[in-house]
């Protein structure tokens, strides 16, 4: 008895499934999601590792990296975007965190780039508004403008007495002391991705942080300088901004 | 066609029930409430961030027998040692001794954590080995420096008491005791044990403090030594006015030692790279839980202050947020010194230690 009524049902549930669109030809939209890695000196990242080297020549680990992620867009190939509204946190100690996946679906088609905000921009930059970052004590001081952290980038590096020292360089708004005062300037990154590709398919992009790009290009970054207290330090934070267009690439597009 | 309707919910209905469990014998006995928290105004937009796990929902009567057995040192061995033995409420469930000492006399060489907010927490105890309230709670019955029991003991105990019986049946539906369902209910209890309304926490909803303007204009000060990365920096591991929770909740070196002799996570996870490192404890109702650190080594917040201002000591872990190492800190002023710590004491939640819901049954 109770197996036939859950025939019955079954047959039901297919049933007004299967009504739902079945006379339109549309275009089809696939599911797309984002795949966040990380690579140092052009190898996948070992964390506590003391074995990359940057621009200025300092040998260093990576202990710690998080960053925030966006407003991602997908650029068709008439100029138009498709708009994923939204932000992610990704964690690279914490790997269920570097698949960005929050159900997005894309029409089928020809694009021709991809971009996103590291970061926040000012108007998502808002102290306190989600509950979930606050948790992970990621806000940014108000003092220095409020917001959010973009970017915790932590681990050692061998100083130039050749001992192992300690750095931390975090991102968020920068403030420069002015003789009329404090002015906060938005410091978050619009990087922009060339990148030819068909979607056809349900898609993951992968992205790559290329860490040791954060310490070159166009600014030489030296540890030695600019290990520590890089939040209050305006020109630090700049140069992080200049450095920070050239970080990301796409690795694949995996159908 | 009302009643064609009606009999396809009917079906529908039998259907759901039909389809999802097949005897419905004692079911209905067993009807528990659902307890409604009340979170604090802080505390509130984190409710969804809560871990209660889906079979062990908070329950009136899970959390009554939680809190009875809380208090019951029938838990320990020889009957002399609850829960709470540690975790006294007046002291915010945390004690003053710098190691807790168990039935048979033996000190452990961990100081006895606090126990607040634990449903926003990732991992318990200072090096992470537990991974929810209720594995954590299966542990100090059998441990042996703690209440040294065995747990077919204390199920054995409870079954033979005609009011724990009752008690269960009412919080799970079953008289078969087990050691499963007693830490269900301990830890219930254990996640009603929220606290968030500190005078820092009044500031912060826009309610007056109490507190003397003065004294209150040092927190502030305070607040932003706690929150320069020049200064204090201690907001990136302690939490800030956004997370109420005054923990990162991960771990870290704080630059107690130059060799470890507890290992902490290290032991944990095996990796060499964790050695030293516990978990951040949460600033909140600091004034009732000295001593502090892991290892209960600070008898006061003015030796912790002075620690993280003059006294960081090197080694291959220590935390890259902590600065000026070979200097053994930030130097800070006396009045930053002294303005930190008012900052730390106004996160003293005195209603959290006088809840009558928290005490002995
Ligand atoms: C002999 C003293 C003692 C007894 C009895 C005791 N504890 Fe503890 N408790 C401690 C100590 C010490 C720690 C820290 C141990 C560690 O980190 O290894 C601790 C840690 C905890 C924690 C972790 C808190 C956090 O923030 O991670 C919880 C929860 C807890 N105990 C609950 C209980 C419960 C429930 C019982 C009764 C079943 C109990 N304790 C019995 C001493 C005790
Ligand atoms: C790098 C992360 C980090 C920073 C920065 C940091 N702490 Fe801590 N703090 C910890 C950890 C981890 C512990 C526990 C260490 C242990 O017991 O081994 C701790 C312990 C404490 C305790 C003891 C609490 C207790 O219940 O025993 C206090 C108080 C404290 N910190 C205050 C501060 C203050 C004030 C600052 C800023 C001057 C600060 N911390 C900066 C990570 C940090």
């Amino acid at each position: 008895m109770k197996n036939w009524i859950c025939l019955v049902m079954a047959f039901l549930v297919v049933f007004s499934w299967s009504c739902g669109d079945d006379d339109e030809v549309s275009i089809e939209s696939f599911p797309v999601n984002f795949n966040f890695s990380s690579e140092a000196n052009g190898l996948q990242l070992e964390l506590n590792e003391l074995q990359y080297e940057n621009e200025a020549g300092n040998t260093f680990s990576v202990e710690k990296l998080q960053y925030l992620i966006s407003d991602v867009s997908l650029t068709r190939e008439d100029g138009s975007t498709v708009d994923l509204e939204g932000y992610h946190f990704v964690d690279v100690t914490d790997p269920s965190t570097t698949v960005y996946d929050k159900g997005f679906t894309v029409e089928e088609g020809d694009y021709t780039g991809i971009s996103f905000v590291f970061g926040f921009r000012d108007e998502d930059n808002i102290t306190g508004a989600y509950t979930d970052l606050n948790a992970l004590s990621w806000s940014w001081p108000e003092m220095l403008g409020g917001g959010y952290h973009f970017m915790k980038l932590e681990g050692r590096y061998v100083d130039t007495n050749t001992n192992t020292a300690t750095y931390a360089t975090h991102m968020g708004n920068a403030r420069e002391i002015t003789a009329s005062g404090n002015v906060i300037h938005s410091n978050f990154v619009e990087v922009n991705l060339e990148q030819s590709f068909t979607i056809n398919g349900p898609a993951t992009i992968g992205i790559i942080m290329e860490i040791s790009n954060w310490y070159s290009n166009p600014h030489t970054w030296d540890l030695n300088l600019l290990n520590n207290t890089i939040m209050p330090n305006y020109e630090a934070q700049i140069m992080l901004n200049d450095n920070g267009h050239n970080v990301f690439s796409v690795e694949a597009i995996i159908q | 066609m009302a009643t064609a309707k009606h009999s396809l919910i009917l079906l529908l209905v039998f259907f759901i029930v039909g389809c999802e469990d097949d005897d419905m014998g004692d079911m209905e006995v067993f009807d528990p409430t659902p307890f409604e928290l009340v979170l604090p105004a802080v505390l509130e937009p984190f409710e969804p961030l809560m871990k209660i796990p889906d079979d062990n929902p908070l329950t009136v009567e899970g959390v009554a027998l939680g809190r009875k057995l809380f208090f019951e040192p029938r838990l320990s061995a020889d009957g002399s040692l609850s829960c709470a033995g540690c975790h006294i409420p007046s002291k915010s469930f945390a004690e003053n001794e710098q190691f807790s000492t168990g039935i048979d006399g033996i000190a452990g060489n961990r100081n006895a954590q606090n126990i607040v907010n634990l449903s926003w927490m990732n991992s318990l105890f200072w090096d992470g080995r537990a991974k929810s309230i209720e594995d954590q709670a299966l542990e100090p019955v059998v441990n042996p420096i703690e209440m040294h029991n065995r747990w077919s003991e204390v199920e054995h105990e409870l079954r033979s008491d005609e009011e724990y019986r009752q008690l269960f049946k009412a919080a799970f539906g079953t008289e078969d005791i087990d050691s499963m369902l007693v830490v269900k209910a301990i830890a219930q209890f254990e996640r009603t044990l929220i606290s968030g309304n500190s005078a820092f926490d009044k500031y912060l909803n826009g309610q007056p403090t109490g507190w003397r303007q003065e004294d209150f204009d040092a927190v502030l000060r305070g607040l932003d030594v706690f929150m320069a990365e020049e200064k204090g920096d201690c907001f990136h591991c302690h939490g800030d006015p956004t997370n109420p929770f005054w923990t990162d909740n991960i771990f870290h070196n704080n630059g107690l030692d130059e060799t470890f002799s507890d290992l902490g996570l290290g032991a944990i996870t095996g990796s060499e790279s964790d050695n030293g490192k516990f978990k951040t404890p949460t600033l909140r109702n600091l004034l009732f839980t000295a001593p502090y650190m892991h290892d209960g080594r600070f008898n006061s917040l003015e030796e912790v202050v002075e620690h993280y201002s003059t006294g960081l000591k090197n080694s291959p872990t220590i935390d890259p947020l902590m600065k000026n190492i070979d200097q053994g800190g930030v130097q800070l002023s006396p009045q930053d010194k002294s303005d930190l710590i008012m900052f730390m004491k106004s996160l003293t939640d005195s209603s959290f230690i006088t809840n009558p819901d928290f005490q002995d049954p």
